[in-house]
């Protein structure tokens, strides 16, 4: 591996996402997404709620179709989902009827599938182990707390050695307390396999605490980036102690606002329509609707 | 030179208070000295004393030298004490911003900065083609500056990046509502309200950098703000295309009246050099401003190419 591609690990250039509207016209609810990951660094990315974080990220894991644009990851452009790029989403999504243990062992056996048997479960012990789930291996997801079953899910993302982290708001549905202790969880593995991650968040503490760099995108439709914030706190971090920072609350400040100025552009510009677009939409409106019920003098009534 | 206005017109005090503007030979070799004025209150002082310098020479040389532009405000700089002192006044920084036409420098506009809130940013292209600060003058901006210290523009990101993505000058107004304008905290905190971003150098049709103006208006860095382009682009290689001003920024001036400067903005892109005029009561941007109260002193008006086509005129208005 060259320091040339440590330096530019992912390359995300021009990502553009398009969908048909009503009218059959492409809307482009992401566009010219850029951004540059270095191997081994956490990026976030923070915006308001369908501002098309997610389509991002689905983007880059090859779970959504790309309209233009490219991702490369270690000098290789990415055609669809692959092992090299691992995803935890809000919800673990595990199997009800398997084990911690089985849960995790899917993802191993597939890719560790040249190893022997005892290989492969010192891996998924050793993960198990990283989340702190080590005594839970033989219990159902049913057995479980949310944050349990969020642990599952990201030894299962992690175990499988991804070239990429991808981490859909992994906390989003955590208590408070359950989320700092699995923000520290994950870190801690970060730091120790310097895996290359990409964190959608809105919370701006969260995105300072667990981050090198954070992405800011702009409001859809077109959302894109709107700047990057390189942050300077060294890693490994301390919660205390970054919190007790000087300049945390001048960085904290700076995203709030951020978010606050695409809001009021949302509030100011949500709902206007073009003239064309408006008599398109009486047009529409004004032909006939399906009718969900029952014609009254159908067959069979 | 000096114009006096006359009678008690109000005049607004700018953050640019002194202004070169060189030209190169045609032979390569130096640069000569074509303008020089000192704004001093409603006062300009203009001359055009005979003076050149080389490649490499002062700030204007090394301007031409780096082909990038160059912030001076080290204290103490004795670049910086002696053209202050040889003015008479003190200045807190200077700015030498290079023309250029492809790769080669036409022509370098040296600012000399006074103290008041504004900044003046040149945003470089870094290994992960994202635009950070490579150098940089606040005055009274410290949360704005610590934060754009830290902050990064990919291509057609903010304001910066769109410079950098169409290689195209652009004027922001009313910077803490502008949706071009990224980073609104600082802004409202420090009430920046206009932003001009300039291409420096423009090989395969993206800038190499970009010169960043953010002016207040309680010390505006110049009254006014022009941009001028053609109707069409592909109208760029005529002789005298039609030019349209596509955007502008006067908020600074209570008069909706703006100045006339479309003779300036011909001769601009006609001749591909920067021109700088001082304002007598019988021109008619003059007499406009004056129409309002309001004295405007001088313009310079510079273009801006994007590899060796011009593309637009920028109007600087004092």
């Amino acid at each position: 591996m060259t320091i040339n591609t440590d330096r530019r690990y992912v390359e995300i250039a021009n990502l553009t996402k398009a969908y048909p509207n009503p009218y059959g016209e492409p809307v482009k609810v992401v566009e010219d997404f850029n951004l540059i990951l270095r191997r081994g660094e956490v990026v976030s990315v923070i915006g308001h709620s369908g501002c098309g974080k997610s389509t991002v990220l689905t983007m880059v894991a090859g779970l959504n179709d790309i309209t233009s644009g490219s991702v490369v990851v270690e000098g290789r452009e990415t055609l669809g989902p692959g092992p090299d790029r691992a995803v935890v989403f809000q919800s673990p999504c595990l199997l009800p009827w398997m084990t911690t243990f089985q849960n995790v062992m899917l993802g191993i056996d597939q890719v560790y599938s040249h190893g022997t048997k005892t290989e492969r479960r010192q891996i998924c012990e050793y993960y198990l182990n990283a989340v702190g789930l080590i005594d839970s291996m033989h219990k159902y997801s049913r057995e479980m707390s949310g944050g349990m079953q969020q642990r599952v899910g990201i030894a299962r993302a992690i175990s499988l050695k991804p070239r990429m982290l991808l981490l859909d708001e992994p906390f989003g549905r955590l208590d408070s307390l359950t989320r700092m202790e699995l923000q520290d969880v994950v870190l801690e593995v970060l730091d120790r396999e310097q895996i290359t991650t990409m964190l959608i968040t809105h919370d701006v503490d969260e995105a300072i605490y667990m981050s090198n760099r954070i992405c800011m995108m702009t409001n859809g439709p077109a959302a894109t980036v709107g700047q990057v914030l390189d942050l300077p706190f060294e890693r490994p971090r301390v919660r205390k102690e970054l919190l007790e920072h000087p300049d945390y609350y001048e960085f904290r400040g700076s995203l709030i606002a951020f978010l606050e100025k695409q809001e009021s552009r949302k509030s100011a510009h949500g709902h206007k329509l073009t003239a064309t677009q408006q008599a398109r939409k009486a047009t529409y409106n004004s032909q006939p609707q399906p009718s969900l019920e029952p014609a009254s003098s159908g067959a069979g009534r | 030179m000096t114009s006096a206005p006359s009678g008690t017109q109000a005049t607004h005090a700018t953050l640019i208070h002194y202004i070169e503007v060189w030209n190169v030979e045609q032979d390569g070799q130096s640069m000569q000295l074509a303008s020089c004025c000192r704004l001093r209150g409603s006062l300009v002082d203009s001359e055009t004393p005979e003076r050149f310098v080389r490649n490499g020479e002062g700030l204007a040389g090394m301007a031409w030298n780096q082909r990038r532009a160059v912030i001076l405000q080290e204290a103490p700089s004795e670049l910086l004490d002696r053209i202050g002192a040889k003015n008479g006044m003190e200045l807190a920084a200077l700015i030498a911003y290079p023309i250029m036409k492809g790769q080669s420098v036409v022509s370098v506009i040296v600012f000399g900065i006074s103290l008041g809130p504004g900044a003046f940013e040149v945003w470089s292209r870094d290994d992960r083609d994202e635009l950070s600060i490579s150098a940089s003058y606040y005055s009274g901006l410290k949360s704005f500056e610590f934060i754009s210290r830290h902050v990064r523009f990919p291509k057609g990101a903010g304001l910066p990046g769109a410079v950098w993505k169409t290689g195209q000058p652009r004027l922001a107004s009313d910077l803490p509502r502008s949706s071009g304008f990224m980073r609104s905290f600082a802004a409202d905190e420090t009430e920046l309200n206009t932003g001009l971003g300039l291409p420096v150098g423009s090989a395969a049709g993206h800038s190499d950098s970009i010169l960043l103006l953010l002016s207040s208006n309680s010390k505006p860095i110049a009254l006014g703000f022009e941009i001028w382009q053609p109707q069409a682009l592909s109208n760029t290689a005529a002789e005298a295309p039609n030019l349209t001003r596509t955007s502008a920024d006067w908020s600074v001036l209570t008069s909706n009246r703006v100045p006339k400067t479309d003779a300036m903005i011909a001769e601009t892109w006609t001749s591909g050099l920067p021109v700088f005029n001082t304002s007598s009561p019988s021109d008619a941007s003059a007499a406009d401003a004056i129409d309002s109260e309001e004295l405007l002193r001088a313009f310079l008006s510079i273009p801006v190419y994007r590899g060796v086509e011009k593309v637009a005129v920028v109007l600087f208005g004092f």
